[in-house]
Order: structure tokens, then sequence, then C-alpha cells
């Protein structure tokens, strides 16, 4: 076991685990303690103009993504909001204190999401980053590090670092933590659970998850050619970014609606999904083409399956006569299952816990709610358009992230 | 169809036009049959492959199977009572073991293609055999792996077996002597898998000094192993030559999945199908056959998986086929070199693969 840990922000270096309660304690003493404070908004602020700029929007879209979701106006938007909600019951948000953020190991900037959340928040944070960083990582690690020059207590609350997983180290960190925010999978949460907390500490999970669509065939239908090939390319950014293995990426796809127009829209939607697949270059390398065969057989074998549609190396679709439970069974890079129902309730029963986000398309929202309503409470924490499904927002996996990471203190 | 034919000539040597007839009209029949006698493959030609098979007008339209499969489903055509032995791997692809169910036909088939092949290469006499391998690896029926099931089934072809190993793995040089002094004046047979072939019989033979000039190795297994050490076939043929006098080595290509049906070294280092079975490489990205000498995936046919619908195969190794005009018959013939197992992809995703990273961090 290492009792060493690379720093990476605000310094570069090393960091003895020995040392870690004492700098918790001086991160805490920065740290601002209320949300959407002046500091936080205008180092946000910074940072988003920086990855905005057109030389990182080219290059890397999903730093672009992250800027655009911390401009200053909107964050100011969201520090009114949570802001009146508190006074309308008499109470004030305060920080949690010090949050430990382990993000996931593969999708590159995560980390960010969950640090920039917390720190508006207004806590102190400690955060594991990844052992190898990609590019965009890098990128955004500099473009922090510029930023932070001039705040000072931004750089004296934060702590980014990486050190190899070990029951003392992970217990090391956990025991300053008064929040503990785990993104991984369920694996890494159930290891990570016996890995005491401190007795007041939350702790919040992100586990796997499993995401479908549902399109209103009639809509599809009677949509415009434009408006259809548009729709297919914004389906695309759903399925194929993270390789179809994102926690939101749809699995699925519910043809709802007459069962002949079900088929011609699926036909007419995986046909320009297939040009768009080549227009954006996407391809799977021999590997994964042979993995994807040797799949769809073996769920030919096991599931009550009607057909098998290899469209290419890059999509395969298959029907199925009912929705069935494969959620602990799936493939990822571009295998789609399609199932035709009657009405968008109809997928109720087939609700489980580990559905997170609904991409739909043509649904009217008593529809949705109705569908929401019928599932129990068993499943689904988003609803979104289609071609938004990897939109992060702070309403994520059923959890408020800015009201979770703060404190609601009644001032009566 | 008399699959008998195949195994009354020598192998390797039927004219390449009349083998793709033949082998065409036994893979259809195949493929029939097993479509009436499997409702696995029935139900995957069925709902995975359009459809009822046609009689396919070249050998490149058989539909093949993706090898693991048989690590995940039992694929069988013919009822349980009837299975005579259960073949299993251990595979590398970390799905578990292929199971293969084999009923006394096919298992005929498979010890007479085995022996019209291996007849071939060592002629009709059974021959002083030395194995590069321990005893106990055959000893005990539970512990069948198939390097036992190998081993088990290349000890029919030779005599007065020898093997070098002791069952803690170490090598008996004394065995060695001892075996050459009683056989090394007349032609004897090795066999061995290659790793083991390398790392204990190649380890004796160097340090010493040895005749295994009346020898013929035949040996398979893959590469892997000996790539990390940088041993590559040439490598391998070129010390074994020169510290022994060996030369007569023959690498062959098999597997469990279609057992019997191995293809073995001839001109140009390169392998060579027997009569009964062909070779297909396939672009990944198309499916369709690779052009002569392109890199693509293997697809093994074999016309002796009766018993399980294992006649056509898409494996996951790497593979080269040549066209080489053969330089006695002056017909053309197809080589085949394996350039080892696909290399594995892992998808990201925002799951982690957490337990795997703690063990490999914590080593």
């Amino acid at each position: 076991m290492t009792s060493t840990a690379t720093e990476f922000f605000p310094n570069h270096g090393t960091i003895e685990l020995d040392a870690i309660a004492k700098r918790a304690a001086s991160m805490r003493r920065a740290a601002p303690g209320r949300p959407f404070g002046e500091d936080a908004l205008a180092f946000l602020g910074s940072v988003s103009g920086r990855l905005l700029a057109e030389e990182v929007r080219t290059k890397h879209p999903q730093l672009a993504a992250l800027g655009f979701w911390i401009r200053r106006p909107m964050l100011a938007q969201l520090a009114k909001r949570y802001q009146s909600r508190a006074a309308e019951d008499s109470a004030m948000l305060v920080a949690r204190g010090l949050v430990f953020h382990l993000p996931p190991a593969n999708v590159d900037i995560m980390f960010a999401y969950s640090w920039l959340l917390s720190l508006l928040a207004g806590n102190a944070n400690l955060v594991r980053l990844p052992g190898s960083l990609n590019p965009a990582a890098r990128l955004l690690l500099d473009v922090v590090a510029q930023e932070a020059v001039d705040f000072r207590a931004i750089r004296d609350s934060s702590l980014l670092l990486h050190y190899a997983h070990s029951a003392t180290a992970n217990r090391a960190m956990s025991e300053q933590c008064d929040a503990r925010a785990i993104w991984g999978g369920d694996a890494k949460v159930l290891d990570l659970r016996t890995v005491p907390l401190p007795p007041r500490a939350i702790q919040i999970e992100f586990t796997d998850r499993f995401s479908y669509a549902a399109f209103n065939v009639h809509a599809y239908v009677a949509a415009s050619e434009s408006d259809r090939s548009a729709l297919a390319s914004r389906f695309f950014n759903d399925v194929f970014w993270f390789d179809q293995m994102g926690c939101a990426s749809p699995r699925m796809v519910f043809w709802v609606g007459d069962e002949e127009e079900a088929k011609t829209a699926a036909k007419d939607l995986w046909s320009r999904l297939g040009v768009v697949i080549s227009s954006r270059g996407y391809s799977v390398d021999a590997s994964t083409a042979v993995a994807k065969l040797a799949y769809a057989d073996r769920f030919t074998l096991d599931w009550p399956v009607e057909a098998v549609h290899r469209l290419s190396n890059e999509l395969t679709v298959i029907s199925l006569a009912e929705p069935v439970d494969f959620r602990g069974h799936v493939m990822g890079a571009g295998m789609m299952m399609e199932c035709h129902i009657g009405s968008l309730c109809d997928i109720a029963p087939f609700v489980a816990p580990k559905d997170q986000t609904l991409v739909q398309f043509g649904f009217q929202r008593d529809e949705i709610e109705d569908l929401l309503t019928k599932s129990r409470g068993r499943g689904l924490d988003r609803v979104v358009p289609i071609g938004r499904a990897l939109d992060f927002h702070h309403l994520w996996d059923g959890y408020d992230l800015i009201a979770t990471l703060c404190r609601v203190v009644h001032v009566v | 169809m008399n699959i008998a034919n195949y195994f009354a000539v020598p192998q390797f040597r039927v004219g390449s036009r009349e083998k793709q007839r033949w082998l065409l009209e036994g893979l259809n029949w195949l493929t029939q049959h097993h479509y009436q006698r499997s409702e696995a493959y029935k139900r995957l030609l069925d709902r995975a492959r359009g459809g009822a098979p046609h009689p396919a007008e070249t050998i490149d339209e058989v539909p093949f199977v993706p090898v693991s499969l048989f690590k995940t489903h039992r694929l069988q055509s013919v009822p349980d009572t009837a299975i005579r032995n259960m073949l299993t791997s251990s595979g590398t692809g970390g799905q578990g073991v292929s199971r293969i169910a084999v009923d006394a036909e096919t298992a005929d088939l498979q010890n007479r293609a085995l022996a019209a092949i291996v007849k071939t290469v060592v002629g009709n006499e059974r021959l002083p055999m030395l194995l590069a391998d321990t005893n106990a690896v055959i000893r005990n029926p539970a512990l069948m792996t198939a390097r036992g099931a190998g081993i088990v089934g290349f000890m029919r072809f030779g005599r007065g077996h020898t093997f070098i190993l002791d069952e803690d793995m170490t090598a008996r040089e004394d065995r060695l002597r001892d075996f050459l002094g009683r056989h090394g004046g007349r032609p004897f047979l090795i066999f061995g898998f290659t790793f083991m072939v390398w790392q204990y019989l190649y380890e004796v033979v160097r340090k010493g000094s040895f005749d295994l000039s009346n020898g013929i190795l035949m040996h398979s297994g893959g590469w892997k192993k000996l790539e990390s050490i940088s041993v590559d076939n040439s490598t391998f043929r070129q010390r074994f030559a020169d510290t022994c006098g060996l030369k007569r080595i023959y690498n062959f290509y098999g597997m469990v999945e279609q057992l019997g049906s191995i293809f073995v070294e001839g001109e140009g280092e390169r392998l060579y199908a027997p009569d009964f079975a062909e070779v297909i490489i396939r672009d990944p990205a198309t499916w369709q056959p690779a052009k002569d000498g392109d890199l693509g995936i293997i697809q093994v046919l074999s016309l002796l998986p009766r018993s399980y619908p294992g006649h056509s195969l898409l494996t996951e190794d790497l593979g080269v086929v040549t066209t080489l005009t053969d330089s006695v018959s002056e017909t053309p013939k197809r080589g085949l070199r394996v350039l080892g197992r696909l290399p594995r992809t892992e998808l990201r995703g925002c799951s982690d693969t957490f337990a795997v990273q703690i063990r490999s961090e914590a080593a």
C-alpha cells in the first residue's frame, strides 16, 4: 500500500496520507460555508469563459458542454431559485462542510461536475481523480489552475489528488468528510459502503443504471423528412456518445402506437441513423464487432427475439416480442433492442429501480406523468427529449445535487 | 455423404477445385442436418441469419457461429443420451469453458480424421513417443483439461510413451537421455504444447548435447507466451535445428470446438487445411472473405461435427491466408498464418471495473 497521493490541484506534488486530516481542517476553514458565494460564481464564470472559447469547443465538445453549464447567468438564476425557495420555508442553506468525491474512472471529465457543483454549494472538496487523465481532463485541470490564481479561497478549500484505491487510503479520506459522492457503478458503491463515514456524514451514490427511449410512432411518421433526419442525428448523440455505455445511453426503443406505423417508423429511423453513423465516422473495432455478433446470437437463444437486424457492424437492432429484463446483460457500441407497445403507460410494468433516463419523442406531459405514476416510484429519474440523454443537470439520478450537498437550517 | 472417402487418402492432397466441391456438398448437408436436429441452431438461423438455410453456392456462404457461443450455451444435435464425451476447454476469453457434445459417430470421425492427418505427416508406423509434459495431466480424468485431452488424443499415434516432466513440472534430463539411448537412432515422435516444448524440452536440449535429428515434433497451442519472450516460429525452428538437429517440426492449429480438424504446418511455415476442412479469413468491417494476403478473423469449417453445430465457426483469432503454388504438384494451395488472438476492447462507460482495479492496484 502506498502512503502517499499525487496532488494535481491546487499544487503539483506528493502528499502524505497522514497529512490529510490537517489539510482537511484547513480546507474547511477556507471554504465559503454557504452556497452561491461570490467567489464561486466568479470563478466558475471565468472557467466557463475559457471552456467556451472556439479552440476548446472544436477540440473538446465535452468541455464546452461543461462550460455552457456553468455560465454565470445560469448560475445566478439557480442561486435566486434556491435562495427564494429557502426563504419561503424560513430556512437558510449552508454548506455541508467537506465533500469527498470519487468520480468514475472512465468518464473523462465527470469529476468536474461533481466537484464544481459542490463548490457552488459552498463546500470544501477532496476529489480522487482517476489514475489516467485524457487530454480533455488535463486541459480542464490547466484551465482551472490558471483561473484559480485569483481565487485563494477556492485553492485553499480544494484538493484534487490521485492515490491507489485501498481500504486504508479510502478510510483516511472518508474520516474527514461530511458527504461522500461515489460515482462508478454498483461494485464500487458496494465496496466503498464498507468504508465507514463519520456519524453525521451522508453519502450519494451513483450505481449502474439502465436507460431507454420511447417514440410516439404517429408523431414520428407525421414529422417532415428534415425533422426526422434531425431527430436521427440527435438520437445518434444519445446512443453513441460513450459507446452506448453511459448510464443514460438508451439501450432499447419502445415504438408506441399503431403497429403498422411502428414498423414504418422503425425502418425509417434505423436507416437514417445508419446515415448519421457513417457521416459522423463512428466505427467499432474488430473485437467489438465479434463481441456484438456473439452477443446478438446469445440474446437470440435466451430471450423472445423475433428477428436480429444487423444493419452494419455499428448498429444491430434486435426486435423483441415483448420487453424483457436484460438489464444485467447489456452490450453497448450500437446494440439496440426494440419493442412495439400500444401506449406509453404500457412501459410501467417493465420499469425497475435500475432505470434512469427515458428519452422520448412526441409525448404529452400528462402521458409521461401517467407512466411515472403507474410505475409506482420503482424507477426512472429523468425524462428528456431525444438528443438530451447525456446532458448533465443538477437534478441527476434522483438527487437534487445542490440541495443534497447543502444543509437546510431552519431559522425561525 | 460418405466422409470416409476423405480419410482413405493421404491428407493435404486433394486438388483445390475438387476439394471445394466436396466440402460445399458436405457443409450444406451439415447445415441442414443441424438445422433439423438442433433447436438452438434452428433458432439462430431463423431469427438471426434471415431464416431457414438455403444451400450455399460457395463455401463462404455457409452460415457461421461465433465460437464463444459454446461457452455460454449447450448447442447439440443429438439427444443427451447419445452424448459420449463432453469436451471442455478453458477459454482464454474469460467467458468460461466451451462444452462440446460429442457422440459416438463424431468421436469416431474425429479419431479417424486425426489419424489420417498424423499418418500423412509421420507415416503409418507407430513410433516411440516423447511427450513434453507430465503424465499427471492425463492420470486424473476429473482434471482432464484441453491439454490432457490433446495428449491422450495424440498418444494413440505413438508407443513407448515417455513424459519428460515430473509431476512437479521438473524436466527430467535422464528420461530424455534414456529415451534417446533406446530410440534416438530411428524416427521417433515428439508431441507437446508449443510453450511447454519451448519451456521444458528446449531448455534441456539447450544445456546438454542431444541428438534429436530423428525426431518429428508436432506442437500446438499458440504463440502468445513465446512472443512475450520474442520467440516466433522461425526462431523456434532455427534454435531446435541448431542445438539438437531437430528439423522435422510441425506446428498445428486446432481447437476443441473442431477436434480432429487440425491445420498443419507445411511449406513456407504456413498451416494447411486437411481435405475435410477449410479456413476463410473474414474482413471484420464487411464480414466478406478477405483478399489473399489480407489480415482478418479466422473462420474454420470442418465436416467432422455431427453431434453439435460446429461445422462452421468464427474464431476470435486473427490470421492471413496466402495462396501459394505447391512445389511438387504445382497446384495452388492456401497457407494460413495465425497471428494471435483478437485484442479485447473495453468499452468505456460510467461503471468502473472496480474489483479488477482494486486487485491490480493492490498487486
